[in-house]
């Protein structure tokens, strides 16, 4: 590879445009590529009606699309899109491709990238969505449950009016694209031995944590008052355990000494299950929601918890509202489950309870009101890395030693000669 | 009137088993004995035939006959009698009703023996003069003042009878209560009618249905009984018509599609009476269009062992040959000598990707070829523009739009589609196969020869074709010498002869099953040729 050429992070979303720990990490490994000095552009795909708020940093494009023409069972983007992601590539000579997620992008738009000559790429496994029709989260459509393999005739079982032979294509068109690709990253052990046992060879797959834009240092213990607050950080939507943690919140109503705060945005919750965090946000004293925030906020707002709560029903990967939470300096009660349960050691740096089951929530929250528990756990806390370590080790996946990376500038930027797309900076 | 209608068709059947064994006797139609002619026939509703004429005055009104043309049938004449100036003194005009099983037709020697002696005769005139009910009706109508002889009024009750589908006609004059369920349709065919009847006081032995201007009889025989406990709260106390008051039944007739309006369901009791029951138009299905074939299973399992099955068969192919061959053009293809007709799968999913594989396809080829999009309402209409902008972004040419009634079947369009571009090498891509990606640069490199042998792509397993390549020529000829099947293995008869493309495909639909009454269709000997 001519390393003078600028490495491509291209992620499926903008972190102006939504806060998904899949943006976020593709963000900062393109930041932490640029601080090795190593030539980087990052790519998002941006929604044509998000345009008004999209804000492009020094170094980014956007390819725009429309998410509703999007093919979700076979992941497929308008072909406009492909076409605007290869006219970047085309226009900045980006040959090393690092694709956070497809989704948005489409399979389609990995395959042209990578027929592009002298195209080179990754790709770093944020969920389950290849082998998975069900938001990529590999629980049941129907009853919820953890689904431990995917394979065309159990998901035809999990969607009977698609049937065995849509999920074959399926299972044979993101072959055709992961054959093109060099190699994949996952942030986990857990998602990398699922993808091996799924069909990736061992050796095509390597494990790198995500890290962290802008660490900092952690929070001190909060001072003891006798209450302890737990804090949930990130999007609300089904998967991530909202229904669990308002349960739990039900059962501990009468429990002075806990406080639960809820942080995020709501995204494609239910009506009902709406109505319910109205409700009790309404009429639970110790239940606040707190609304959106800012990602240069978590770590005060974390700060001002004793507890960071995970309770998310399905697998996860590697959240990166962990890696906040140590970050932060406080211990992480997560569902004991995948991704989690590898990044949580129970009694360590966190304490498990059983994955979408409430009480036993709300029964792992009251051991946790002791403050002995708590520095102990406080005392197992990992440090997460950086962004630049985190760059380091994408470098070394890549096969690119870090002198070589180095080695050359950045060739001028020209101008994308395709509409649709935008640079900045 | 109803009643003294009902006791004149009674007294004719029992003249009708006087005549039955007169029917072996010897018949001479002797010049000196010919007692008249029968100039007009008419066949009324309920299957009756009635005769317009002139007779010899005098003799018995109502009388066994012995008919003869082809074969002989014994039957009962009832007329009335009246004066018409062109006849002779010893002759009068008549109007009457033959029972008997004989269906006129015009280009036979009818001769009507009148018993008990058979030598009198009346003499059908060539060619017999067919007209319809209403004609007849007429003719009573002004005949009546002047009637010398006959029962006049109840004949005329009679044949108003007969022609009445009047709902909740009065004149059967007991309770009857019924009501139809479904009606399924096949022009060409007939119907089957499902529903259900409770006639306490006389038994029903069957049915006739009136669509538009057209009556259904029934297939003698067909009438299926079965037990509805769900209607018991109307059924009052009668635990024995419960046991068998559903009902399904075949009833044919030279249905159109014009005709399926206004439905009125005739039942017919033993004693040759009828009452009319409403039928709700929403209770109308086409067969192929608004139900599934397979669903007249549901009626009769053994379809294809009834004695209507091979009517049914002929009027089905019929149907869909026609539906099948019709092609709508949204966007003329390029004019081009090579021409892929991709057929486009319903499943939006589905299109999408076929699409995308066959972009990707054109892409590779070093001269892409012309397409053609094929289509059928389970595809989105309003997505076709979109999917065949990406597939000439891919092939730099205009690509055609093209709706049939069936993509899955498209051979019977083919030639007319293949004539829009002025194509005469073609491949077709079978609707729900995804060629891999050698299976797609063999069908695309074949169809850049100029070979005359047919080339086939397989579906992976047991399915069927997924591409054909080949000429318009041996199409034609080929669709002239081997109708395609009406079912799922509609082009599977090609594969045999076509030489395999290297690669395979895989389908978007489950392995196939159902579509059981066109395989049996397929199966009749000497499927004819459309």
């Amino acid at each position: 590879m001519n390393t003078a050429r600028p490495i491509a992070v291209i992620s499926h979303a903008h972190p102006s445009i939504s806060k998904g720990g899949a943006e976020i990490a593709a963000h900062t490994l393109f930041h932490g590529l640029r601080a090795l000095g190593v030539p980087a552009i990052f790519i998002a795909a941006v929604p044509e009606t998000e345009r008004h708020r999209l804000d492009l940093g020094a170094g980014e494009y956007a390819v725009f699309h429309a998410q509703e023409r999007y093919e979700h069972l076979y992941q497929l983007a308008e072909p406009a899109v492909a076409r605007q992601l290869c006219a970047v590539l085309e226009a900045t000579g980006a040959e090393q491709l690092v694709f956070h997620h497809f989704l948005w992008l489409g399979l389609n738009s990995l395959r042209d990238a990578l027929a592009l000559p002298g195209r080179r790429g990754l790709l770093v496994l944020h969920e389950f969505l290849a082998q998975c029709h069900n938001h990529g989260q590999m629980i049941t459509a129907g009853t919820q449950l953890p689904c431990s393999s995917a394979s065309p005739s159990r998901c035809g079982a999990c969607f009977p009016t698609l049937g065995r032979q849509r999920f074959e294509l399926r299972r044979r068109l993101v072959g055709e694209v992961f054959d093109q690709l060099d190699g994949f990253i996952s942030p986990s052990r857990f998602l990398a031995d699922r993808f091996i046992g799924w069909g990736i060879p061992a050796e095509r797959l390597h494990v790198v944590e995500n890290g962290l834009l802008h660490p900092g240092q952690p929070a001190p213990p909060r001072p003891a008052s006798g209450r302890f607050t737990f804090g949930f950080f990130g999007q609300l939507n089904p998967f991530k355990g909202v229904d669990v943690l308002l349960g739990a919140a039900e059962r501990l109503a009468s429990v002075e000494a806990i406080e639960i705060r809820i942080h995020g945005n709501v995204i494609g919750l239910p009506e009902a299950l709406q109505a319910r965090l109205d409700r009790l946000a309404e009429s639970l004293p110790q239940l606040r929601f707190m609304g959106a925030y800012e990602n240069d906020q978590v770590a005060t707002l974390m700060a001002d918890c004793d507890y960071v709560l995970v309770p998310s029903i399905w697998w996860e990967n590697s959240p990166v509202v962990i890696q906040e939470a140590y970050a932060a300096g406080r211990p992480v009660i997560c569902s004991g489950i995948g991704g989690m349960a590898e990044k949580v050691p129970p009694g360590v740096s966190g304490l498990h309870f059983r994955r979408n089951d409430a009480a036993d929530l709300a029964r792992v929250m009251q051991s946790a009101t002791d403050p002995k528990l708590l520095a102990k756990l406080q005392a197992g806390l990992p440090r997460p890395g950086d962004a630049t370590s985190m760059a380091r080790q994408y470098l070394a996946a890549m096969g690119l030693p870090l002198a070589a990376a180095e080695a050359e500038a950045p060739p001028p930027a020209r101008k994308p000669n395709r509409a649709g797309s935008r640079r900045s900076g | 009137m109803a009643a003294e209608s009902t006791a004149l068709l009674a007294g004719m059947q029992h003249l009708v088993e006087q005549a039955r064994p007169l029917q072996e006797k010897s018949l001479r139609a002797s010049a000196e004995n010919l007692a008249g002619y029968i100039e007009n026939v008419a066949l009324d509703d309920r299957g009756r035939v009635w005769v317009m004429g002139w007779i010899r005055r005098g003799l018995p009104t109502e009388l066994p006959v012995v008919l003869a043309e082809r074969r002989r049938h014994a039957g009962a004449m009832a007329y009335f009698a009246f004066p018409r100036a062109d006849l002779p003194q010893d002759a009068v005009a008549f109007i009457g009703v033959i029972t008997s099983d004989w269906r006129p037709s015009p280009a036979v020697d009818l001769y009507c023996f009148l018993a008990p002696e058979l030598n009198l005769y009346l003499r059908g005139v060539r060619p017999l003069g067919i007209v319809d009910a209403k004609v007849i009706g007429d003719h009573v109508a002004q005949a009546l003042p002047q009637v010398s002889a006959g029962r006049s009024k109840e004949l005329r009750a009679l044949l108003q009878q007969a022609g009445d589908w009047t709902p909740h006609s009065p004149r059967a004059g007991f309770a009857m209560k019924a009501s139809v369920d479904r009606v399924l349709v096949l022009p060409g065919f007939g119907a089957f009618v499902e529903g259900w009847v409770l006639s306490p006081s006389k038994p029903v032995i069957g049915f006739s249905l009136r669509l538009g201007g057209k009556v259904l009889r029934g297939v003698p025989g067909s009438l299926v009984r079965r037990a509805r406990p769900d209607i018991a709260v109307v059924g009052g106390h009668t635990p024995l018509l419960l046991e068998r008051a559903g009902f399904t039944m075949a009833l044919e007739g030279p249905l159109e599609s014009i005709d399926l309006v206004e439905p009125v369901l005739k039942a017919h009791f033993a004693d040759d009476s009828s009452a009319n029951v409403p039928v709700d138009p929403d209770t109308l299905r086409r067969i192929g269009h608004a139900v599934p074939v397979d669903d007249v299973l549901l009626c009769y399992p053994g379809l294809a062992d009834e004695a209507f099955f091979p009517a049914f068969a002929a009027a089905l192919r019929q149907d869909m040959v026609a539906s099948l061959s019709q092609v709508s053009v949204i966007a003329a293809p390029t004019e081009a000598l090579r021409l892929v007709v991709a057929a486009v799968p319903a499943h939006p999913s589905d299109a999408r990707l076929m699409v995308e594989d066959l972009a990707l396809a054109l892409r590779r080829s070093d001269s892409p070829p012309a397409v053609l999009l094929l289509a059928d309402p389970g595809t989105s209409r309003a997505e076709l523009p979109v999917l065949a902008r990406a597939v000439a972004e891919a092939s730099g040419q205009r690509c055609g739009i093209a709706l049939v009634e069936q993509a899955a079947k498209p051979l019977w369009a083919l030639p007319h589609l293949l004539d829009l571009a002025g194509s005469q090498h073609f491949l077709l891509l079978a609707q729900h196969a995804f060629p891999c990606r050698a299976g797609w640069d063999a069908a695309l490199g074949s169809l850049a020869q100029d070979e005359e042998a047919p080339h086939a792509l397989h579906q992976s397993g047991a399915g069927g074709l997924a591409a054909l390549r080949w000429t318009r020529t041996g199409l034609q000829h080929w669709l002239d010498n081997h109708p395609p099947a009406l079912g799922q293995a509609h082009a599977d008869a090609l594969l045999a002869q076509a030489v395999p493309l290297p690669g395979s495909a895989l389908s978007a639909q489950a392995s196939r099953g159902g579509a059981q009454v066109l395989a049996a269709i397929d199966d009749l000997p000497g499927a004819p040729t459309p």
